[in-house]
């Protein structure tokens, strides 16, 4: 058979372009592989939040906390990790030290995010340890007052150390997740490809570069460092009975590191000590030890009166105890709840929700409560807003989804109680009963 | 000079680079010696004494499940009492229904000591135990021994021995009582057997807590400043003989608010973390909810201590810590600060140090103690002495129940810093050791320096390698957790690493030519040639087989060692094929197999309906002949799998062989044959063995294809042909595609030129051909089939998994990579990785294994221990290919060093150190690596030999031998049941919806049902009653146990467990039976 003259010429360019591919492949393998996984890992999941949406590269501020609705910010470490990988290539991808030097950034860029996590930003380690700690709450309010989903929650990290600098860092690190790895991977192979382009003296520029992660990450853990010794002092200071000497240490403690500064348990120790020093009577740091007691003791009422008198002081203090008196009428609100006073807990959480919009773990008590008390439409938008704000956990928006099939199954919506329980059963497969009864009926 | 020139120029700077590696690499490791011997010391821990108690179990012959009751009076109650005890694979613990103990180690007989005077009370008190085993064949096996010492000093000693009661099931008396109920006839039980285990030296697990703390009498005071001050600082100074003494304390203050501090480190604050509360808020009126039970425990616990209201006094608890870390030598000062709002700050302690020789000096909290934060220093005060309020048992606090062994977490920068500081310390003195005795040889021995670095860096090899044997039985549940870490094994350690240099001396004595002299001289002497060519005579005329020896002797030996290699794996699958049950999957593909002969094809009957098999297609094919030859029964059915099993360790050995060489491919086939997980696979029907056969030959052929210029066709079209068998025994395999394309690019590349192989396109067409059908035919036949649940069948292909919620990136690293007999083949992997990389077959296993880890973890929504099992021998021929070309870098070194004996013996003795640390690790033979996994001791099902999986055949023939007419039977296996009972059930439970159930429009009245034997479905707890109302009697087999409770309705189990009786109870396996209509007696009766 013959070959027209057309194919084989086509063959022979393609032929030419696989040699051509196979050379580039060969010479830019690794900065290749690693600039792809730069860029891709930016829009990957980089940290894990518990209860509220997941937060990727590009949302990832290093100027602020971006909260519970994070948006793609131009100084996230995603953006600014492309930026300068782009420039790089696009600039110096001839000139091997300042393609290396760059490398050398993605990878401080890369460092710093544990540390920004734990020490820089501790809003947002409280606010992950936070949801850690109500995510059970939530699981055991849905087992006694829900029907039963009975598939597997997601796994989250268990059990963390938040006394210790050292413990929140490792604390901030179980909660990033593989964008976060592949970043740091993306970053190393640039560096190892224009480390080995290198004529001469590898070893020495390497660990010359290697000084800008390093650097950065010493430059960061000093503070806290600070701040854990004068804790650690106050302690002990504490423990000998010490009491002046303690609050002295713990007030440097929190200059220090914004997360003492955050602590109510912090503060609260500080009042029983001034307390039992017989100083500062009426000191802010006292109410919040009452407050702390009479939560202790359910009595939430009044914490929240204490909390209260604590925020009239102004600065950290003032912040912790409003966002403390939040929790406590979050808390305040399932404990009317199980006592059968829907109407006053679904009031109580109202007004948490419009005091700290953040605490979203009160919506899904919320969205029972509406449904408990007749108002369905209300249940519905709460549940909406619920679903825009935890959309990346499956089993917690599968519960959502069957909340709202029931509201819609009372208003005698059918069509729209199916459409729910199929999304509720689509989000969770797996031995989700609540939404298949919804379906199939018991 | 001129040989010393010569000898220069042999040296590489490689060599120098491979002297440093071994240097810092032992310096390593006995820096983390030092760390954990001197810096750090890991927890201690305990082996506790049983005295005269025996080791006792059911009385029946067949008892996997053991339980053990022992009833106590006490006339008053306790102020200690204290029980320890043993179980074979699990126990759990209960004290008149209370429970303190339910611990589970697999393979080991674990033990635990607990207080329990808390949960005793006067009157009748039963200790009840019960041992669940998974162990196979022995019975459920217990040892215990307790002491309680009552309020006037009368002191009981219960042992178990033949006294006890005990029993393989718990329904052995009628009434609803729960077996650890006191209100149980204590009578009705038989009476417990002695052990055969007690005629052996049983290995007893250790313990975190030292006996000591719960056995020695309670001393001590409650003591509080003179002016009973809400607030107190106590303290005290006690002396230690050494630095890190053990010493342990116990503390417990009137407000629970307790601050303590040893030597200026504060204790007490390292106990508190996030973690999530369990528990909703509740109003301050409200009292305090009970806990739920648990489905179907309808005995709550008896006897709780009534929580005390309106007193401002807390409950106080005995917390012991083991302050050891911190005591150094000579006076030690603790300091323990209580604060209270209502009450008096009042403190109880008491402690104990435990000198070199074993003696234990004893302290406690009285009126020797001082107040304030200094002790022994001139105070001003009134009293500088707290007054004594009474002893340990006075109220309102009473006998304090004691807590064990809080956790101390001693992370911090300060740590970590630390411990790099003497590791990196301990590095620079090895080093610096080695460049010191180096420079003196070389000058002493007139030789250049690098010879001398060489040789002396090869005489740390043999130490690191023995670091690390001693390293292994830290791993061993019969071994104590820091058992290497001792100052005898780490200065012992140093001291070898010292004296091996003597070796030095006899370098010019022990020459290649004087071993090869002497060796000579010892055949001569044994008349080596005279026997050998009489062996060789006797081979040839008596086995007839002149022929075998016209091939090298040295060619044929590789080929003997692995046939006989084969028979050694053959071997241990063979042993006890059919001794087990099968299990659901076995089953499942027995059951298909049975159509083969019938209409050509796998299939099911469903419906009035043929329902071909839409899975593991190509398995059930070698089940169908086995069975037609053979008949069915377990071993025929295992048969082929374990031929399979065995014929993939030739292809193991002979691919590895191609891929690097003889000796890697004979260690590598050794390694499988004697690891557990594939003797467990080699020994199951399921698609395992023959999937993992396919998958390999697959690879083997596919690098036997490519490794020419062109590719190899027959070999292509092999691989083709073994990928499609491959993904028709399960199909997940289809990632091979993928990892072979990639395995292509690393061992070609930078090279275009096979895109032109037009075979490659016919073989990747055919591949996709049967991948497209596979997938055709398991569409249409799930599409007539109106299905309602949970299954693996949801996931029909790869997806973005990586994005999904449930997504788990250290899977597979878990239980691959970093599982119990995988550790040192993947670290020997990655250690490999830079020095072995270059070489073509490492590259290409490398590359496979990365790939398939990264498809599985990131493109697979479903994860499964086993679903890695095809491409798991990867991680043992790239470790032990890793460990032997490290062996002949070693050896290379020795040669570069001088080639001379010494260097040469402690090459060896490196390289096969590794060899066996690597052997040894990988199997139960002498060591139990239990403890080496990632994820601690928690094994996978088939990860270690002799153990169960799912008793359904006991289950099944006890309902048979039992069943009357007009009984309902509820099979939990449907298919499983019916092949060991030889009658079907009657109905499925499925309550949750959690297996996939069809609907079948045949039945009277149409409504789902079990896809494999066609019985109706049972969906909720009014239909479960109703069948058995109308019945009268209800069989309820609950096998596997544990998952039927986790995937039924709470209401139903607890249904179950309320009108239920447990007959029968086995490996995973329970059979209730539940009457009708039975008056529901609150006390127990006689039969």
């Amino acid at each position: 058979m013959k070959i027209p003259r057309r194919l084989v010429s086509w063959w022979e360019r393609l032929t030419r372009w696989a040699e051509w591919i196979a050379n580039f492949l060969r010479n830019y393998f690794l900065l290749l592989v690693g600039s792809i996984l730069v860029l891709g890992s930016s829009v990957l999941k980089w940290v894990q939040f518990p209860i509220s949406h997941n937060l990727s590269g590009i949302k990832f501020s290093l100027l602020h906390d971006p909260g519970i609705a994070a948006h793609i910010s131009p100084f996230s470490v995603g953006a600014l990790g492309v930026a300068i990988l782009a420039a790089a290539l696009i600039f110096w991808r001839k000139n091997y030290a300042l393609l290396a030097l760059a490398a050398a950034f993605l990878l401080m860029l890369w460092t710093i995010v544990p540390t920004q996590i734990a020490f820089r930003e501790s809003s947002m380690l409280r606010r992950l340890s936070f949801e850690l700690q109500a995510s059970p709450e939530v699981n055991v309010f849905a087992k006694d007052f829900l029907l039963q989903n009975y598939g597997t929650p997601e796994l989250v990290p268990k059990r963390l150390i938040l006394y210790t600098a050292w413990g929140r860092l490792l604390a901030a690190w179980s909660f990033l997740r593989l964008g976060w790895y592949l970043f740091g991977i993306g970053a190393f192979l640039v560096a190892c490809y224009c480390i080995g382009k290198l004529p001469s003296a590898k070893l020495s520029t390497a660990v010359t570069l290697l000084c800008l992660p390093l650097g950065a990450l010493v430059i960061l853990l000093i503070p806290p460092a600070i701040g854990q010794h004068y804790y650690s002092t106050g302690l002990l200071a504490k423990t000998e009975g010490h009491n002046q000497e303690a609050i002295t240490d713990f007030r440097r403690a929190m200059r220090w590191d914004s997360w003492h500064a955050g602590d109510v348990d912090l503060y609260a120790t500080i009042g029983q000590l001034q307390k039992q020093a017989g100083i500062d009577f009426n000191s802010p740091e006292r109410h919040i030890s009452r407050a702390v007691e009479f939560r202790d003791a359910n009595l939430f009422e009044a914490a929240m009166f204490e909390f209260g008198r604590a925020a009239e002081a102004g600065g950290a203090l003032a912040e912790t105890a409003r966002r403390e008196a939040t929790l406590t009428r979050v808390n305040y609100g399932v404990a009317l709840y199980r006592a059968g006073a829907v109407g006053s807990a679904v009031t109580n959480w109202q007004q948490a929700m419009a005091e700290d919009p953040n605490e979203i773990f009160a919506l899904t008590f919320l969205v029972r409560g509406y449904y408990d008390i007749g108002r369905y439409q209300a249940g519905i938008t709460t549940a909406n807003r619920l679903i825009d704000l935890t959309r990346d956990h499956i089993y917690t928006v599968a519960d959502v989804y069957s909340m709202v099939g029931d509201c819609y199954a009372k208003l005698g919506d059918d069509g729209n109680a199916r459409k729910y329980y199929n999304l509720s059963l689509t989000s969770d497969p797996i031995l989700n009963y609540w939404a298949l009864t919804g379906l199939a009926g018991k | 000079m001129e040989r010393r020139t010569l000898r220069e120029e042999n040296f590489t700077p490689q060599a120098l680079r491979w002297s440093w590696i071994l240097v810092i690499f032992c310096g390593l490791l006995l820096g983390y010696y030092f760390l954990r011997t001197y810096g750090q010391p890991l927890h201690r821990q305990y082996q506790l004494d049983f005295g005269a108690a025996k080791w006792i179990e059911p009385p029946e012959k067949k008892a996997p499940e053991g339980y053990f009751r022992k009833e106590v009076y006490l006339s008053t109650l306790p102020e200690q009492a204290w029980i320890e005890i043993a179980g074979s694979d699990n126990f759990g613990l209960f004290v008149n229904g209370r429970t303190l103990g339910d611990v589970t180690s697999e393979k080991s007989y674990i033990t635990g000591i607990y207080d329990m005077k808390h949960a005793l009370h006067i009157g009748t008190n039963v200790i009840a135990v019960s041992v669940s085993r998974t162990s196979y064949p022995a019975p459920a096996q217990m040892l215990l021994r307790a002491k309680i010492t009552e309020s006037g000093g009368a002191v009981k000693t219960i042992l178990s021995d033949e006294t006890w009661r005990a029993a393989n099931r718990t329904g052995i008396v009628i009434g609803t009582e729960d077996w650890k109920s006191r209100y149980v006839e204590d009578e009705l039980w038989p009476k417990a057997r002695l052990s055969p285990l007690n005629n052996e030296r049983v290995p007893l697990r250790w313990v975190d807590t030292n006996p000591r703390l719960l056995q020695l009498p309670p001393i001590g005071h409650w003591i509080m400043s003179e002016n009973a001050s809400p607030q107190s600082v106590f303290s005290t100074s006690i002396r230690a003989e050494d630095d890190k003494q053990e010493t342990w304390i116990q503390v417990a203050s009137s407000s629970g608010a307790l601050d303590l501090a040893v030597n200026g480190h504060l204790i007490t604050v390292a106990s508190t973390a996030v973690s999530g509360s369990k528990t909703l808020p509740h109003l301050a009126a409200q009292a305090t909810p009970t806990p739920t039970a648990k489905p179907g425990e309808a005995a709550a616990a008896e006897s709780q201590p009534p929580p005390q209201k309106g007193s401002p006094f807390t409950l106080a608890t005995l917390s012991a810590y083991d302050i050891s870390y911190w005591i150094k030598r000579g006076s030690n000062s603790i300091v323990a600060a209580v604060r209270s709002d209502s009450v008096p700050a009042a403190l109880f302690a008491n402690g104990f140090t435990v000198g070199t020789d074993g003696n234990v000096q004893r302290f406690s909290s009285s009126t020797a103690w001082w107040m304030g934060a200094e002790p022994e220093v001139e105070h001003t005060g009134p009293n500088p002495h707290p007054i004594e309020i009474g002893k340990d048992g006075m109220a309102p606090w009473g006998y304090l129940p004691q807590e064990l062994a809080r956790p101390l977490d001693r992370s911090g920068l300060a740590s970590f810093f630390k411990s790099w500081t003497i590791v990196l310390l301990t590095l620079g003195l090895v080093v610096a050791i080695w460049l010191i005795v180096s420079a003196f040889v070389a000058g002493w021995r007139n030789e250049p320096l690098a010879n001398a670095m060489s040789r002396d860096a090869l005489l740390h090899g043999p130490v690191a390698v023995g670091l690390l044997f001693l390293w292994l039985p830290n791993f061993d549940p019969r071994f104590p957790d820091e058992w290497s870490f001792h100052p005898v094994i780490t200065v012992g350690a140093l001291a070898v690493l010292l004296l091996v240099r003597l070796a030095h001396l006899f370098v010019d004595s022990w020459t290649p030519a004087a071993t090869r002299s002497t060796v000579h001289r010892t055949k001569e002497k044994a008349n080596w040639e005279l026997h050998k060519n009489r062996a060789r005579e006797v081979v040839s005329t008596r086995l007839r087989l002149p022929q075998l020896f016209e091939i090298p002797f040295a060619r044929l030996l590789p080929y003997l060692i692995l046939i006989v290699i084969l028979f050694l794996g053959f071997s241990l699958r063979y042993h006890n094929l059919g001794d087990m049950s099968f299990d659901h999957d076995e089953m499942g593909l027995v059951s298909k197999s049975n159509g083969v002969f019938k209409l050509g094809f796998p299939y099911t009957m469903f419906a009035g309906q043929v329902r071909w098999i839409t899975t593991y297609e190509a398995v059930p094919y070698p089940l169908a002949v086995s069975g037609k030859i053979f008949g069915y029964s377990e071993w025929s059915m295992r048969l082929p799998s374990c031929l399979m099993a065995t014929m993939c360790i030739g292809v193991i050995g002979l691919m590895t062989r191609r891929l690097f060489d003889w000796r890697t491919g004979l260690f590598a086939a050794f390694v499988y044959a004697c690891l557990p997980l594939n003797i467990r696979w080699g020994q199951n029907a399921f698609y395992l063995s023959q999937c993992q056969l396919m998958a390999m030959l697959t690879l083997w052929f596919f690098y036997e294809a490519i490794r020419l210029r062109p590719f190899h066709r027959k070999f292509l079209t092999a691989a083709a042909v073994a990928f499609c068998l491959s993904y028709l025994s399960w199909e997940g395999t289809g990632f091979i595609l993928p990892a072979l394309f990639l395995g292509l690019f690393a061992v070609r590349w930078g090279e275009w030129w096979w895109l032109k192989q037009f075979h490659l396109y016919r073989c990747l067409f055919f591949m996709g051909a049967v991948v497209v059908a596979q997938y055709c035919s398991r569409m249409i036949a799930g599409e007539p089939y109106l299905q309602v649940g949970s299954g693996l069948s949801n996931l029909t292909g790869p997806s973005l998994f990586l994005l999904a919620p449930g997504y788990q990136p250290m899977f597979y690293v878990d239980k691959l990579l970093l599982s119990e007999n995988h550790v040192f083949f993947t670290l020997m992997i990655l250690v490999g990785l830079p020095f072995c990389w270059k070489h073509l077959g490492f590259r290409y296993v490398i590359v496979l294994l990365a790939t398939f880890f990264v498809l599985h973890t990131n493109f697979l929504a479903a994860l499964s221990p086993r679903y890695c099992y095809y491409f798991q021998p990867l991680v043992i021929i790239g470790g032990v290919a890793a460990t032997i070309m490290l062996y002949d870098r070693v050896l290379a070194l020795a040669r570069q060093a001088g080639d001379s004996g010494i260097g040469r013996v402690a090459a060896h003795a490196t390289g096969l150190g590794l060899l066996i640390l690597l052997f040894v690790q990988s199997n139960e033979s002498v060591m139990k690596e239990y403890l080496l996994s990632a994820t601690g001791d928690t094994p996978e099902m088939m990860t270690r030999m002799g153990t169960y999986r799912y008793d359904y055949r006991g289950a099944a023939r006890f309902v048979m031998d039992h069943a009357r007419s007009g009984d309902v039977i509820l099979p939990g296996i449907p298919h499983v049941f019916d092949y060991y009972a030889g009658m079907n059930g009657n109905y499925f439970l499925d309550t949750l919806f959690s297996s996939k159930v069809p609907y079948d429009q045949t039945f009277d009245e149409p409504r789902f049902a079990d896809k494999f034997s066609g019985l109706p479905v049972i969906r909720n707890v009014t239909e479960l009653r109703n069948v058995v109302t109308r019945s009268g009697r209800a069989w309820v087999v609950f096998a596997p146990y544990a998952s039927f409770e986790k995937l039924s309705s709470p209401a139903v189990l607890d249904y179950i467990h309320q009108n239920g009786k447990t007959e029968f109870e086995s490996y995973r396996a329970k059979v209730m039976l539940i009457q009708a209509a039975q008056s529901a007696p609150t006390v127990a009766q006689s039969p």
